[in-house]
């Protein structure tokens, strides 16, 4: 492991004992902080009856409340390179071995650490940073069970049982109660993994609130904006009318949670509509839009940061398409450079706006691309050995964690599972990773396997 | 001198060794080749031994050997490591050493007069040099620096010198051609290549294909390019493209497209114009292919046995060399 700077404590936890029966409890809806709760009102403008007018980057503008909003919740931003990106183009360079590819390697801001010489930018910010180079997970597909398995921890403690993702335990876990905004929003450069329904994060029995908004190729939702045939004071009529008749429906069945779920959605769609401007760069300056570059990943990320701003808890932005299984070398050419500029654009924004001790950036995908060149100049699938990211909240910067073998074949040390990545997240962010919830046929399960590390390393 | 017989052409001789022969360059009325590696040494073969091999004669690059002349006396080698190298062939030493663009170096061309060479890097120019000297001459631009869209850096992959040597030819990622002449610097022509390339990537995000290989026809009023139609698929499987275009017009007079899942990499035209033989590497380990040179048609398809990174063909062109993947091939066309 490499280390820099003057070191902080291990993250701190509640002891458990080593069943972890002390530490384990039924999973709240939020974290339980009043004052998170208090938090979550002031950002609706008093929500319990106007839905959200006044919700967004308005409330945001002021400094009082965005500081409020910016202490307490905590959110992730994960940035996933969809179709696999190459670890050796990246964060894992083997320059002068036999698969370590023609390009050369710039030293960071770690000492002794090096990266790929198409990531200047990251490289000169890695002291803020952590690296795992050695996870490791059996997935070498883009698709199918591997896929569902990797998403959602690769856990070996449920049978059959379809566990949530990530992305909609997370949403769970940092959203609030009556939130307008979404929890989960997933955003899609390019269109390869959604259509075969890959890589696409599943509530599963956590319920259609945490599944995600998906915005695919676009930087907004369909139909966030009334037709042109519908003013906004006729739709307002009718949500009211809607209203009155759901509230009649309802009163004999406040404990029927598919009505409450139903009357729900409709204020969100109301909510998701009032917040279209979240969704709308334009109202960046020009700066700023410049920084984070004029692809479609930019801009989405730009979008991200808004949302997290505005009280998403989890977007995930899907960048792709990463399979280079031909002429790797020029994919990476092009698509590094691109995830270089707007990672860094990113984390600075961020960091400027007071947003990152709150916001966790994890750098994930479904996996990374083989040691071996192949005929074709490219890199195939590869589960044993590559390398993640995490960056701002919760995390101690400028650890490097693990390492590969001299061809990058194998780990060397330290090798990390998804399980543990999965509780690492979730520790950074404030969430005990075992945690129970309770699954449809009544058992409790961890968020993540019993008895998995997270990686204290690299924590705060 | 009977003509030589394409239904005869074979494999004479191989070499095997591990991994990717990317460049070639050969010794002037002679079997010896020069060989660019991935593992960043030059080796040679001289093809003339009765049980030929490659030995590891050259290193001082830092990256892939991309790409080879000889001048003279001289090698001179270009690398994804940036830098030219010029190197004394007879006493085995380097000779020089160019810091000669930003970015990675693709292609090498020399004119025939073997007075200029020609580079092209990522950098996005081409630049001249003084072939026996290594000054920098020129400076050649004009080319995008982004690609339309979706913004990523542009990539200049080849170049060629007309026969005459009075202009230098290069081409983009975006499958823009541009030609100087050699003398002024002055653009004298540029064009798009239409089929080699579309900005809209929607699947993947990025393309596969393009111009891989270029070369001026005998009488140099032509450019033909190869390599694979524009795709948005996961991994290549194009179609095989190659266009001839009347440079100066930016007028196409011919196209073939061949198979699936096969990019073009090298192309060399016959000395009299007979054939043109273009060979695919990333994508296909399938077939050479001899096409007429005047009608889009294939005249002979030969098993290759491997991808194939680069090829050179002799002064007679009754045999030629092709590296690739593992391995370097002598092949004969008898008569």
């Amino acid at each position: 492991m490499i280390r820099i700077g003057p070191g902080k404590p291990a993250h701190k936890m509640p002891k458990k004992d080593w069943k972890g029966n002390s530490m384990t409890k039924r999973i709240p809806v939020n974290c339980g902080s009043p004052e998170h709760a208090f938090n979550r009102r002031a950002f609706l403008g008093g929500v319990g009856g106007a839905l959200a007018a006044t919700v967004g980057l308005d409330v945001l503008g002021e400094p009082l409340l965005a500081n409020q909003l910016q202490r307490q919740q905590k959110r992730v931003i994960m940035l996933f390179l969809s179709g696999g990106a190459s670890q050796f183009e990246t964060w894992d360079p083997k320059p002068g071995r036999a698969t370590g590819g023609p390009f050369q390697t710039i030293q960071t801001s770690i000492p002794g650490y090096r990266i790929c010489e198409l990531m200047p930018r990251m490289a000169t910010r890695m002291h803020k940073t952590a690296v795992i180079r050695s996870f490791s997970s059996p997935n070498n597909e883009h698709a199918g069970r591997g896929v569902t398995a990797i998403l959602s921890g690769e856990r070996n403690d449920v049978g059959t049982l379809r566990t949530p993702s990530i992305g909609c335990l997370l949403a769970r876990e940092l959203s609030q109660p009556g939130s307008l905004v979404p929890d989960h929003v997933g955003l899609y450069t390019t269109y390869v993994g959604f259509n075969n329904n890959v890589q696409v994060d599943f509530a599963s029995f956590l319920g259609a609130r945490h599944e995600p908004i998906h915005i695919l190729n676009g930087l907004a939702p369909d139909g966030n904006q009334l037709p042109a045939f519908l003013t906004d004071r006729d739709h307002r009529d009718r949500e009211t009318l809607r209203d009155q008749l759901a509230q009649g429906f309802q009163a004999n069945r406040e404990r029927d949670a598919t009505v409450a779920s139903h009357r729900m959605a409709y204020q969100r769609v109301r909510g998701l509509m009032d917040n279209h401007r979240l969704f709308d760069i334009s109202q960046e300056p020009r700066t700023i839009r410049d920084r984070y570059g004029h692809s479609l990943f930019g801009q989405q990320a730009l979008v991200a940061r808004r949302l997290v701003e505005a009280g998403v808890p989890f977007v995930r932005l899907n960048r792709g398409w990463w399979d280079s299984h031909g002429e790797n070398f020029e994919i990476h050419a092009s698509l590094v450079p691109d995830l270089d500029k707007v990672m860094s654009a990113l984390l600075e924004d961020l960091e400027q706006r007071g947003l990152i001790e709150n916001t966790l950036v994890v750098t994930f995908a479904e996996m990374g691309r083989t040691p071996q060149i192949n005929a074709m100049r490219g890199r195939d699938h590869w589960g044993r050995c590559w390398s993640v990211t995490l960056s701002g909240c919760g995390i101690r910067g400028g650890v490097v964690h693990g390492s590969t073998n001299a061809d990058g074949t194998d780990v060397a040390q330290d090798r990390v599972s998804t399980a543990q990545f999965f509780a690492t997240i979730f520790r950074a962010v404030g969430i005990d990773h075992q945690k129970e919830y309770t699954a449809p046929d009544g058992r409790p399960i961890m968020l993540t396997p019993y008895h998995t590390q997270p990686v204290s390393a690299v924590l705060a | 001198m009977l003509a030589p017989n394409l239904d005869r052409v074979r494999i004479s001789k191989t070499v095997t060794h591990p991994g990717d022969f990317l460049s070639v360059a050969r010794e002037p009325n002679s079997e010896r080749l020069w060989i660019g590696h991935t593992d960043f040494k030059i080796y040679t073969i001289d093809f003339a031994a009765a049980s030929p091999t490659a030995t590891a004669i050259f290193e001082g690059h830092n990256s892939y050997v991309s790409a080879l002349r000889v001048i003279g006396a001289s090698l001179v080698s270009a690398s994804w490591d940036r830098k030219l190298m010029w190197w004394d062939i007879q006493n085995r030493r380097l000779v020089r050493t160019v810091a000669a663009h930003e970015l990675w170096i693709r292609q090498l061309a020399v004119n025939t007069a073997q007075s200029l060479l020609a580079t092209v890097s990522d950098d996005m120019t081409c630049k001249l040099w003084d072939a026996q000297s290594g000054r920098l001459v020129r400076q050649l631009g004009g080319f995008e620096e982004r690609l339309p869209r979706y913004d990523y850096p542009n990539k200049l992959f080849v170049c060629a010198f007309s026969p005459d040597g009075r202009h230098v030819a290069a081409a983009d990622e975006a499958c823009r051609v541009i030609v100087w002449e050699t003398e002024s610097g002055r653009e004298a022509a540029r064009f798009d290549a239409s089929g080699f390339f579309k900005a809209d990537w929607d699947r993947n995000n990025h393309p596969y294909g393009g111009i891989r290989c270029m070369a001026f026809t005998l009488d140099g009023r032509s450019l033909a390019l190869a390599g694979m139609e524009n795709t948005d698929v996961a991994i290549i499987n194009g179609k095989a493209l190659v266009q001839i275009f009347d440079w100066q017009t930016g007028r196409k007079n011919y196209e073939l497209k061949l198979g699936g899942n096969i990019q073009f990499e090298c192309l060399s035209f016959h000395p009299q114009s007979e054939w043109l033989l273009a060979a695919p590497g990333a994508g296909g380990a399938g077939a050479l292919y001899f096409l007429n040179s005047a009608q889009p048609r294939v005249l002979k398809e030969t098993p290759a046995t491997m991808q194939t990174f680069a090829m050179t063909v002799n002064e007679a062109a009754d045999a030629f060399y092709t590296v690739g993947r593992g391995k370097a091939l002598k092949w004969e066309i008898p008569a």
